[in-house]
């Protein structure tokens, strides 16, 4: 060991002794675990989702939406509940393909971030999860919007379980909430992130109108003027009586 | 529990139990993110944001190694990201855990004016010298796991060590000069 020897180490100081052990009670260790077996289900929905779609090209931040489903529990409890059968084994999939994120957020030292598949741990956990959203719009043939960044690739088979495919519908809507709080908290490539994610997972998605116009926020906040009114119009074209529109019309004023 | 186990299909740790990682080190990581400065509700949400962390950092695990420095190594990180958006370090008010409640009031009070100057001292060190001197001071993880958890050379976590020793003695020393009317 090459520690200088010059310096000697001072003894381990007795006024630490002060400090007694700390420890969580039983009930706060209970329902924390709670909460992250909530998150980790999110993340495993997220990660079917990538699954569906081809996999480990995307850049997907589940762990970012699952800390932050995890910081409001509120968001898994609120919208009426239905149960659903996830395997948070797969979320090691997205969360680990979203090294990415985990460098930026926590300073992580690189990774490879190629994986075919992960699975940490296929026992089945039951999760509450909020019922689908009903429909906002009809379902768009020309989903594929200018707004689109880049193709998806092309679509693989996956087997699923029926109660997946429910926690599906209802990734949506998170993914959704989950651009929504990033624009709340001012993070707009988190939200353009997700809402990319959103259009590739779901191109004919139940809540498109609403993603729509969460991506003129998005860009205006991203400060892309150009593309943000370039969005707005092909918005208020494709929805022309849409309750998002005065939000939508708000980016267009700008113009003047 | 989980034992009959279905085949992988990757070079997957497939010893990483999220749940019985919890169970075993969940009031470690506490105690850690406790003495690194976090106040309880924060300690709270870093503790549930290390295990989501963990999660998605499951392919660094290695099931033929301790788990717990791993864990911490998540832990500071999450930590010190909290620390550095500025949600913590309000009033260093209530201490976690109050000593004995057997003891008599007046020695309560004093361990516990100790208790406080320490955390304070504690919290006045620099990140990294706080991390390692928690790490080993408080929860006897050895140097060497420190280092690989913080991603530092062994020499360079020595001399965090001792640095952080004589600035938390001098630390307290000035705490309780400043404060003894408090």
């Amino acid at each position: 060991m090459n520690f200088d020897e010059n310096e000697p180490m001072p003894p381990r100081p007795v006024e630490l002794q002060a400090l007694p052990p700390v420890r969580m009670g039983a009930g706060q260790k209970a329902m924390l675990w709670s909460r992250v077996e909530a998150s980790a289900a999110v993340a495993a929905a997220a990660t079917e989702a990538v699954a569906q779609s081809g996999g480990a090209e995307h850049q997907m931040s589940a762990e970012r939406l699952a800390t932050s489903a995890g910081a409001a529990p509120s968001l898994v409890a609120k919208a009426g509940l239905n149960s659903a059968v996830v395997k948070w084994g797969l979320a090691a999939l997205v969360t680990g393909v979203a090294a990415g994120a985990a460098v930026d957020r926590y300073g992580f030292p690189p990774e490879p971030t190629v994986v075919e598949r992960v699975v940490v741990r296929t026992q089945e956990v039951r999760v509450e999860v909020p019922l689908p959203a009903p429909p906002t719009a009809p379902p768009t043939p020309a989903a594929r919007t200018a707004l689109q960044k880049s193709e998806p690739k092309e679509q693989r088979p996956v087997q699923k379980e029926p109660a997946v495919e429910a926690a599906g519908t209802n990734l949506e809507r998170q993914l959704l909430e989950g651009a929504r709080t990033a624009l709340v908290r001012r993070d707009a490539n988190f939200a353009l992130e997700t809402l990319d994610k959103l259009r590739r997972e779901f191109p004919r998605g139940q809540l498109a109108e609403e993603r729509d116009s969460l991506q003129v926020q998005a860009l205006q906040q991203a400060k892309r003027e150009a593309d943000a009114k370039a969005a707005a119009r092909t918005f208020l074209e494709r929805y022309p009586h849409s309750v998002f529109g005065p939000a939508v019309e708000a980016v267009l004023q700008g113009e003047k | 529990m989980g034992d009959a186990r279905p085949q992988y299909p990757v070079e997957m740790p497939a010893a990483l139990d999220l749940k019985s990682l919890y169970e075993k080190e969940a009031d470690t990581v506490f105690a850690f993110l406790t003495r690194f400065g976090l106040r309880p509700v924060e300690a709270e949400d870093a503790v549930h944001d290390t295990f989501v962390a963990a999660l998605g950092r499951a392919r660094s695990f290695d099931a033929s190694r301790p788990a717990r420095p791993w864990l911490l190594g998540i832990a500071l990180r999450v930590a010190v990201a909290r620390t550095r958006h500025g949600r913590t370090r309000e009033e260093l008010g209530e201490v976690p855990d109050s000593p004995d409640p057997g003891q008599d009031p007046e020695r309560a009070l004093v361990a516990r004016r100790a208790e406080r100057l320490a955390q304070q001292a504690l919290e006045q060190l620099p990140e990294e010298q706080r991390s390692v001197f928690v790490l080993h001071d408080l929860q006897d993880l050895p140097m060497a796991d420190i280092a690989t958890a913080m991603d530092a050379p062994l020499a360079t976590t020595y001399s965090r060590l001792r640095l952080a020793r004589l600035a938390f003695t001098r630390g307290v020393e000035q705490l309780r000069q400043a404060g003894g009317r408090l």
